[in-house]
C-alpha cells in the first residue's frame, strides 16, 4: 500500500513537472472498438514529452545544455504518457513515467534546401503501470534515436526513429516478479500545416502516426505467450484555435504493461497551450 | 554587445537551423515562421552557441511561450548582456 501511494505521488510530481512547455496537454473521447464484446468507450490521453519507445524533444526540460562551444548537448527530461480507455480494447491503458537523460548532436545544415537532422543517445529510468496501478513494469531503457525535421512556410514534416534495449522487473500485485526486457523499434511521423500565429484566424492540421515493434527477450511467458507486438497509433488533429483542437485517433495493436489487443476508433477535444 | 550585432547573430542562427535565408527573416515575424516550436531545444542549445551568456535550459522554456517573435528573442539576449 505504501510503495502505490509513493508510485502515484512520483506519477503526480512528473506530471507537474513535465506539463511546464508542452503544446499538447491532453485529449478525452469518445469512441468504438472493433473487437466484440466491446462498443461505445470513452478514452483519455495526456501526452508530456513522450512518445512510445522514445520521448519527444521539446519543452519541459530540466537541463538542456551544449558542451563548449561543441555541436553536442546534454539534457534531462522527465516525461510522462496516460492513456485510459473505458474498454480494454479501447486504448492501450497504461499510466507511464521516466526521466530521460541524454546526449544530443545538433548536425550541421549543409544547404537550404534540406531538414534539420538531430541524434540523440537517451538513457531513462521508467516506470509503467496498467489504470489498475497493480501491474507494473520498472526498468532502464537505452539507445540512439534520430529526428529529422523538415520545415517550410507554415508546414513541418518530422520523422523520429531509432531502437533502445530495456530491461528490468516485471511486477504482478501480490503474484510474483519476473524479469522483463525487449527491444524496440519505434517510427514516428508527424505533419503539420498552419497559419502563422499572427494572422487574427489561428488554424492547424496535424497528423501523427507512432508505430513501436517491441521485440521481448524477457517475461513472464507462462501469461505473454507471445514474444512480438506490434502498436499504431494515428491521430489527426485540427485545431481551431492554438489551444483547442478536434481530434480522431486510431489505435492497433498491442501495447505494454499487459499488451491486450487494441482496435478502436475515437473522436473527441484536444486542449494544448 | 550592442542591439544591431544580437539581431544580425539571431537572425544568423536562425537562418543556419532554417530553410530562410538571412535577407527573409524579418525581426517583426513570429519565430514558427522559420523554427517550429518543435524545435525549441535545438534552437536554445544553437542561440547558446552564438550567446555564451545564455542560460540553455530557461531559454527552452521560454522559447514559443514568452518569446514568440524573433525580437523578443532579441530583446531577451540583448538584456542578459547589458544588465
Amino acid at each position: 500500500m505504501i510503495n502505490k501511494i509513493i508510485l502515484i505521488i512520483i506519477f503526480v510530481l512528473v506530471f507537474l513537472v513535465s506539463g511546464f512547455g508542452q503544446e499538447k496537454l491532453f485529449s478525452i473521447g469518445y469512441g468504438k472498438t472493433f473487437i466484440s464484446g466491446d462498443s461505445s468507450t470513452f478514452s483519455f490521453s495526456l501526452d508530456l514529452n513522450r512518445i512510445p519507445g522514445k520521448s519527444e524533444t521539446a519543452g519541459g526540460y530540466f537541463i538542456n545544455e551544449v558542451i563548449g562551444k561543441s555541436q553536442w548537448g546534454y539534457y534531462v527530461k522527465p516525461s510522462m504518457d496516460i492513456n485510459i480507455g473505458s474498454s480494454i480494447s479501447s486504448a492501450p491503458n497504461n499510466i507511464s513515467v521516466a526521466i530521460p537523460i541524454g546526449l544530443v548532436y545538433d548536425a550541421p545544415k549543409f544547404n537550404n534546401n534540406e531538414g534539420i537532422l538531430s541524434l540523440y543517445i537517451e538513457g531513462a529510468p521508467e516506470a509503467i503501470s496498467d489504470k489498475s496501478f497493480k501491474n507494473f513494469l520498472y526498468y532502464f531503457s537505452f539507445g540512439p534515436f534520430i529526428k529529422y525535421e523538415f520545415n517550410m512556410s507554415n508546414l513541418l514534416l518530422d520523422l523520429q526513429t531509432g531502437i533502445s534495449n530495456a530491461y528490468g522487473v516485471r511486477n504482478q500485485n501480490k503474484i510474483r516478479n519476473d524479469n522483463y526486457g525487449r527491444i524496440t523499434i519505434p517510427l514516428y511521423f508527424k505533419f503539420t500545416c498552419w497559419n502563422a500565429k499572427d494572422k487574427k484566424v489561428y488554424r492547424r492540421i496535424q497528423i501523427v502516426n507512432t508505430l513501436k515493434y517491441n521485440l521481448i527477450y524477457s517475461d513472464d511467458f507462462t501469461l505473454f505467450n507471445d514474444k512480438k507486438y506490434f502498436f499504431n497509433n494515428t491521430k489527426f488533429d485540427f485545431y481551431i484555435t492554438s489551444y483547442f483542437g478536434l481530434n480522431i485517433s486510431y489505435n492497433f495493436g498491442n501495447e505494454e504493461p499487459l499488451f491486450k489487443k487494441n482496435n478502436s476508433i475515437s473522436f473527441g477535444l484536444t486542449l494544448a497551450k | 554587445m550592442d542591439k544591431n550585432e544580437i539581431e544580425i547573430g539571431v537572425i544568423e542562427v536562425i537562418s543556419l537551423n532554417s530553410r530562410y535565408s538571412i535577407k527573409e527573416i524579418k525581426s517583426s515575424d513570429p519565430l514558427d515562421k522559420f523554427i517550429t516550436s518543435f524545435m525549441a531545444d535545438r534552437l536554445a542549445r544553437e542561440l547558446k552557441r552564438k550567446f555564451d551568456k545564455i542560460d540553455t535550459s530557461e531559454m527552452t522554456s521560454m522559447l514559443y511561450t514568452i518569446l514568440k517573435n524573433v525580437s523578443d528573442v532579441i530583446d531577451k539576449i540583448y538584456s542578459i548582456y547589458n544588465n
